[in-house]
């Protein structure tokens, strides 16, 4: 038998064992090369949002804490952008290399829990029956009576208990008084029960603001709108009876209680409680954003708000 | 053709056997190898994989609290935004995330959650989370050990 074309049949053999075996190396060393590559992407745009996130704060601060846009921003391996989603909320994005042509995105979630709820209560929340709905965030600090997290079918939003919130941002209120009484809503303690004005924006924007030296009684069937904010720095308690509607926001340091018996209260807005808030009766609470930024815009914020840092879903 | 010989046959089969030894010695030291470096490799992706986790959700969390059990300070409880009430801890081996009891990395020997220490002429405390995680297994009667350390700051402290 001649044997002698054996030779390059071998030699065939053996070139595609050593080719299959050198593509494989490659393949591993270029997938694993991606990965770390991958890896550095991701963690730079994380750090690029966190640029973001330290300028929007920088920037916050000179303008009272209100949310802030950025525009994108090239910096080292990247961008940056940072937009304001909502009253409370800004998102800083990190792009590596560029917001066009993403390998990689990293978004951080700022938001200010202050400005994003319907009802905030530093002291406990009672709720006596079954017969109320609200609908937006709440958030508070003391105990809640009966529990309401994990959040029952009557709130629609999110219930966050914090217990190292101790009291309620403190505004400017030496400029809120400034303003209301410009405004002609100023109430001194000889003239709590009104009249208060029948829209709750001033002027495009800007909101009435009703500054009460005293405390908040709303009975009958008032229907009140504006920015109320009762007693400023000292602690007045805000007592509301009977069929009661409320068009704007809140800001009582003292008690907020809801007596009930037949009656009912409708907010649209928010409420912003420094002591304790006893809620009875029909209750309708209802977030309205439009009212939140307003409020926001003012700039009364005198301290720095408790501000909420998240990672928001990241694509990689 | 001739026979071959007792001897022939006894020196043929000594070689044989040599070889054969020798060969199974190398393999034997491949295998041992091979086992060492998948065991390690696994090591290293569960610790990473566990940290990656940590680090991620530490970043965001507030009111923290370290177990002190034995001082071993191998359980975290804190919240985030959006969940309360969130802990990770050592159990059976195995680094666990609660509510759930999730398995986030298996093969842990070691998990200790430094306390925040205080700054005592700011009056508060320095937002700086320790996390050290360490995985370990017993291969081919070899103790592999594999551990990573990493300091968060965190967020919402």
């Amino acid at each position: 038998m001649n044997k002698r074309g054996i030779a390059l049949i071998i030699c065939y053999i053996v070139i595609a064992v050593l080719t299959i075996l050198g593509a494989a190396f490659f393949m591993g060393s270029v997938s694993e090369s991606n990965v770390a590559s991958r890896y550095l992407d991701s963690t730079r745009a994380f750090w690029l949002a966190e640029a973001g996130v330290s300028q929007a704060l920088v920037q916050m601060e000179a303008n009272d804490w209100k949310p802030v846009n950025i525009p994108l921003t090239s910096l080292s391996h990247g961008q940056y952008s940072v937009e304001i989603v909502d009253a409370s909320t800004i998102w800083s994005h990190g792009f590596v290399p560029s917001q066009i042509s993403n390998r990689a995105e990293r978004i951080i979630e700022l938001s200010i829990p202050y400005y994003g709820g319907v009802l905030f209560v530093v002291g406990d929340i009672t709720i006596n029956g079954t017969s109320y709905s609200i609908d937006g965030n709440v958030i508070y600090a003391g105990e809640a009576n009966p529990p309401i997290i994990p959040a029952p079918d009557n709130i629609t939003g999110t219930v966050t208990y914090d217990p190292s919130i101790t009291q309620l941002d403190q505004l400017k209120f030496d400029e809120l008084r400034e303003l209301s009484k410009a405004q002609g809503n100023y109430h001194d303690a000889d003239n709590l029960s009104g009249p208060f004005p029948d829209s709750f924006w001033y002027a495009p924007g800007v909101p009435n603001v009703v500054f009460l030296e005293g405390p908040l009684t709303l009975k009958g069937n008032d229907s009140v709108h504006g920015f109320f904010v009762v007693g400023g720095e000292t602690i007045y308690d805000t007592t509301i009876a009977g069929n009661v509607s409320v068009d704007g926001c809140i800001y009582a340091q003292g008690d907020f209680t809801v007596k009930g018996g037949g009656g009912a209260l409708n907010v649209t807005g928010g409420i912003w409680v420094g002591g304790n808030a006893t809620l009875s009766g029909g209750i309708t609470l209802e977030y309205e954003a439009s009212y939140m930024t307003g409020v926001q815009n003012l700039g009364m914020s005198n301290t720095r708000p408790k501000i909420l840092w998240k990672e928001a879903h990241n694509l990689y | 053709m001739k026979g071959l010989t007792l001897l022939e046959v006894l020196v043929a089969f000594l070689i044989f056997t040599l070889i054969i030894g020798g060969i199974y010695g190398a393999l034997n030291i491949a295998k041992i190898n091979y086992d060492t470096n998948l065991v390690s490799l696994n090591l290293q992706r569960q610790v990473r994989q566990g940290m990656s986790q940590l680090v991620r959700e530490i970043r965001q969390a507030y009111l923290i609290s370290i177990t002190d059990k034995d001082l071993n300070r191998n359980s975290i409880t804190f919240n985030r935004p959006g969940e309360d009430n969130i802990t990770y801890s050592l159990i059976a081996g195995q680094l666990r995330r609660s509510p759930g009891g999730q398995v986030i990395a298996n093969d842990i020997a070691g998990l200790y959650f430094a306390p925040l220490s205080f700054n005592s002429s700011a009056n508060e405390y320095i937002p700086l989370q320790k996390i050290t995680l360490v995985a370990s297994k017993t291969v081919h009667s070899r103790l592999l050990t594999f551990s990573l350390i990493e300091q968060v700051r965190v967020r919402n402290q």
